[in-house]
């Protein structure tokens, strides 16, 4: 009785003193995430609220906001200019993540075959610098390069026999001018998480394949592809969420144009938001983007269950 | 005789056999080697051939820009496109802009957030896990949303057209915090634990015990923010509007609107002294930026 | 390992100097705010506010640059500018951008100050009365006109002698235009390409509307109410400078820097302003070597037309100087400051809104030797568009005709749709 008595005051004592070290720890995990939590609620929480709450309403920044419920977002659906760039985006998006990601797995995957060390990080040296360079930087250098009387590509195109091609003049040239630009960029990054996930494929797999006679191909199918799904996955997943946000190249090169061949989303949404003052619909354009990308990852997350190879 | 010849034959193939077939062994992989090689190396020209072209045009006079075929090497290396940049813009005032907001914004995501991922990865304190799943899930949610409020917020701190409407609402990320976590928790409990026998605080754990292994990380995370920073173009775009505070980017456009792009060579001489800076922070971190993206990749898969 | 800890200590201090360095605010008795647009750098408006500063001491400038791509853009940044908290006082813009500041309710009517101000009376008396007029929006005077502009077609004096050719008359055909623009248009070294091109131009209301003006039609009616895509003359004379390029291929496609190409002898003719000479003065270009003609009419017959625009200072409605910013708008407008137009040496060579400076020996140095033919135009001239709408307009005009120029879209077909989409704009407003 006694003994029990003692027991359980000894643990009242030390349940009070685990409480009170536990409040310190707490107090002392509120301080370190303050920083990062304050500037989380101020420039993304309450935003984002506000953003979502915004698109509700319809406001040009000089009147009074007026309370439109879901009528901004029947709006988007009849605008035949937001459907027309929601259309460009995601065929960017389509084509700009095919090619990073698709070029990018290739080029990683000859880099890592190659057995020249120099060359090999020379090689990934080369396809890497244009990601550090800045894309109003690239846009505004290929904007000169690719001219199509006066422009240097186009010359030597016509040296070789090539009709000169209407890169950032003709609809369609344009639009591709711009995924192409994007790639040039973007390769490289996607070739270092390619070598990354292909450095971390042990090698004794591949000396067990040697010993079952596997070929370089065999090895590449059932090997090398199946152990690179998660930088796959990865990589498809980033690739979208930047390509639907693209903005940049559009609005230095082309500003949309030809027509509206090359109006992404955010140009629109940049524009009815500072142009003309369509808070509102510039909001629920933003929150469409939004669930967009959400859907899409979403999507990409659960299918990814299916092909990505987790070892 | 013909047995003879054969053996003899086969007598002078024999002893050779392992040398000439390693010689060929090699030979073949050397060849393989290289037609792997050369569509990449061709590849990586054509990643080389636009700057080399824009470094040509930069020296180049408004005449050569018409002359076709365009010369490769300039017919002269006259600096007068270099002096043209200095004259329409403040070219130095963009690139100190660019340095002192990417410098601000790159030292505020170190302190913040390895003190966030600390907290994340080795405190326990209620909501620790919502709060981190909130984090998290901000990742995809596009910067565009939060614009329009962003814009009120800002204009409420008195910061529009201040180089601090470019680095306080970047004081800090998400992504860093994340790699700062994952990070912290792959230390081992002991060196906590001794420290904590020792007396220390959790503020002297995170200063003496985590901070010190922390380099890589931190070096990583300053070297990505760096760049997105040093890049970064959509926001200032917004809240930028006057010459003297314009980071590189917009300066960029804005040396482009200059008395209606008359000279393509001036704007090319710019495009050179962005890269320059560029080319050289790449050189010198080169491994550290590679390392970056790879450890973010792989912590991504 | 201490090193890293010292370093953050550094970086933390260097956070907290930026951050300091970033949030003080200037402290001055008196700020204007004054927003130009930023094609001319600072120095150079700068350059105007001479006397105006030593006049008044307390006062100084916030000097706010703005891109002008377009006047529509550049009124869109001006709002965001204000919208974002920065205090402008004055401003300069163009008579585009007049109505949809005044419907904003951004601008000050200058009324007021007008009547009660008797020295602005010198101004009035000299100030071409059609530019004065052009900065009225219902009634009410919003800026005081400084610089204008029209187009005429510039003629590369040296390229068309190469070719044989005298220089054209002021009363030219469709067709000897077509004629001079085809013989200047050569593959020198026979290469398939050409080096020097006739002629260019760009699908830019600002390139389009001389043609149509010169064939009896314009892109809208005159209180810019009624679309006039779907006239037989606008489509036919936007049909002509289409096939200057398409057709006869006498010009470039895509973008192409004709200024640039003008002073390197590669491009015989181009449209621009009296602001025109501005670049190509530092360029090398001298005002011999170079001259200017009207817009070629079907027939030769019409009176030589084109469209004009002018620009102009006004005060913001919510300046907390009224006073002291029409005092600086009335500086900008005097003699001593339009004078600065004439060289080209200054922000703008456009032409000068005093009639008395047209004659002025400096502009006339530094002028082709038939500048006055942009005075003849600006008499028969249509006014820009503006509308309170007109940046919309001016983004559909865009929107089609840049795919004519892609040569994706016939001439009828973007006239259509430009006829429709611009009246659902105008019925809307």
């Amino acid at each position: 009785m006694q003994e029990a008595a003692i027991t359980a005051r000894g643990a009242i004592l030390t349940r009070q003193r685990i409480n009170r070290l536990a409040l310190r720890e707490a107090m002392a995990g509120y301080f370190f995430i303050l920083p990062t939590l304050l500037s989380f609620l101020v420039f993304f929480l309450i935003p984002t609220i506000s953003g979502l709450g915004m698109s509700l309403f319809d406001w040009d920044f000089f009147s009074e906001p007026e309370f439109v419920g879901l009528d901004n977002f029947s709006e988007l659906a009849r605008d035949k200019l937001f459907l027309r760039t929601l259309k460009n985006t995601a065929l960017f998006a389509l084509f700009a993540t095919s090619g990073n990601v698709g070029l990018g797995m290739f080029i990683a995957i000859g880099i890592n075959s190659i057995k020249w060390r120099w060359l090999k990080t020379f090689l990934r040296t080369a396809y890497f610098i244009p990601f550090v360079i800045s894309t109003v930087v690239v846009a505004l250098m290929f904007g000169f390069l690719l001219q199509e009387s006066t422009g240097v590509v186009n010359y030597y195109l016509s040296r070789l026999g090539i009709v000169r091609i209407p890169w950032l003049s003709s609809s369609a040239w344009a639009f591709r001018s711009i995924v192409l630009i994007d790639v040039w960029k973007h390769v490289g990054f996607f070739t270092l998480i390619f070598l990354a996930g292909l450095q971390a494929i042990p090698s004794e797999l591949y000396e067990a394949a040697l010993v079952d006679g596997a070929g370089r191909r065999v090895r590449l199918t059932r090997i090398t592809i199946p152990l690179l799904t998660p930088s796959l996955f990865f990589s498809l997943i980033i690739a979208l969420i930047g390509a639907f946000q693209v903005f940049e190249s559009m609005y230095v090169l082309t500003n949309g144009g030809p027509g509206d061949a090359t109006r992404t989303v955010v140009m629109l949404l940049y524009r009815e938001a500072f142009g003309s003052f369509n808070m509102g619909y510039a909001a629920s354009m933003a929150v469409l983007l939004f669930f967009i990308i959400l859907a899409l990852t979403v999507t990409q997350v659960r299918l990814g269950d299916r092909w990505v190879f987790y070892r | 005789m013909i047995s003879a010849a054969s053996t003899s034959q086969s007598h002078l193939f024999q002893p050779l056999d392992p040398f000439r077939d390693k010689l060929r062994h090699q030979w073949r992989a050397w060849l393989a080697n290289a037609v792997l090689a050369l569509p990449l190396i061709l590849g990586s020209l054509l990643m080389f051939a636009p700057l080399i072209w824009a470094v040509s045009f930069s020296f180049g006079q408004p005449h050569e820009f018409f002359k076709l075929p365009p010369p490769v090497i300039p017919s002269s290396f006259r600096l007068d496109n270099y002096h043209g940049v200095f004259e329409r813009v403040d070219f130095l005032r963009f690139f100190l802009n660019s340095v002192v907001v990417t410098g601000c914004v790159t030292a505020a995501q170190l302190i913040t957030c390895s003190m966030g991922g600390y907290a994340f990865a080795r405190l326990r304190f209620p909501g620790r896990r919502i709060i981190f799943i909130l984090f998290l899930a901000s990742m995809m949610v596009p910067q565009h949303v939060t614009l329009i409020p962003v814009f009120i917020i800002i204009r409420g701190l008195g910061l529009y057209n201040n180089l601090g409407a470019l680095i306080v609402p970047y004081a800090t990320s998400v992504f860093g915090t994340f790699l700062l976590k994952q990070f912290f928790e792959t230390i081992p409990d002991e060196l906590e634990d001794a420290a904590k026998i020792d007396g220390a605080g959790f503020l002297q754990i995170y200063w003496r015990v985590m901070l010190p292994l922390a380099g890589p990380p931190l070096a990583t995370l300053a070297i990505l923010t760096f760049n997105s920073s040093w890049n970064n173009f959509f926001w200032p775009l917004i809240f930028i509007n006057s010459a003297e505070k314009m980071t590189l980017p917009l300066g960029m456009i804005y040396l482009r609107g200059q008395d209606g792009v008359t000279n393509s060579g001036v704007l090319m001489a710019a495009i050179v002294l962005n890269l320059v800076p560029v080319l050289i922070f790449f050189m010198i971190f080169q491994r550290r930026l590679v390392e970056g993206v790879t450890l973010s990749g792989l912590k991504g898969a | 390992m201490k090193n890293i800890r010292c370093r953050l200590i550094l970086l933390f201090m260097l956070v907290l100097l930026c951050a300091t360095a970033a949030l003080t605010p200037a402290q001055d008795e008196v700020t204007l705010g004054f927003v130009y647009g930023s094609f001319a750098p600072q120095e150079k408006w700068e350059a105007y506010f001479e006397g105006f500063l030593e006049a008044h001491p307390n006062v100084t400038i916030n000097y706010i640059p703005v891109p002008l791509d377009s006047w529509g853009d550049y009124t869109q940044k001006i709002v965001t500018t204000m919208l974002g908290g920065e205090q402008v006082d004055v401003i300069w813009n163009a008579i585009e951008a007049v109505p949809l500041m005044a419907e904003r309710g951004v601008l000050r009517e200058l009324d007021s100050f007008l009547e009660s101000d008797p020295d602005i009376q010198e101004f009035l008396d000299d100030a071409n009365p059609k530019l004065l007029e052009g900065l009225r929006w219902k009634d009410q005077q919003y800026l005081l006109p400084f610089a204008w502009n029209t187009t005429l077609i510039y003629y590369n004096k040296a390229v068309l002698e190469a070719a044989g050719l005298p220089e054209p008359p002021p009363d030219w055909t469709w067709d000897d235009f077509l004629e001079y623009a085809t013989a200047i248009t050569q593959d020198t070294d026979d290469d398939g390409i050409n080096d020097i091109w006739g002629f260019h131009h760009n699908a830019w209301l600002w390139h389009l509307g001389p043609w149509l003006v010169s064939n009896g039609s314009f892109f809208l009616n005159e209180d810019f109410t009624e679309p006039w895509y779907d006239r037989p003359e606008s489509i036919e004379a936007l049909q002509f400078a289409r096939d200057l390029i398409w057709e006869h291929g006498v010009g470039p496609s895509g973008s192409f820097n004709f200024r640039e190409a003008f002073v390197a002898g590669t491009l015989g003719m181009m449209i621009d302003s009296p602001a025109g000479r501005q670049r190509l003065i530092p360029a090398g270009m001298s005002a011999d070597d170079y001259d200017v003609v009207f817009f070629p009419s079907k027939s030769g017959e019409a009176a030589p037309g084109s469209q004009w625009g002018t620009d102009g200072y006004g005060i913001t409605a919510d300046s907390q100087h009224p006073d002291l910013a029409w005092e600086m708008v009335k500086h900008l407008v005097s003699v001593d400051v339009m004078s600065k137009l004439l060289s080209g040496e200054f922000a703008s060579a456009s032409a000068p809104a005093r009639q008395s400076l047209a004659s002025d020996p400096v502009l006339v140095a530094a002028s082709p030797a038939n500048y006055l033919r942009f005075y003849e135009v600006l008499a028969n001239g249509r006014t820009v568009i503006n509308a309170p709408y007109f940046a919309e307009l001016a983004e559909i005009h865009d929107r089609y005709m840049s795919q004519v120029w892609a040569n994706e879209m016939s001439v009828e077909d973007a006239a259509a749709s430009i006829q429709a989409d611009m009246e659902a704009v105008i019925a809307e407003n």
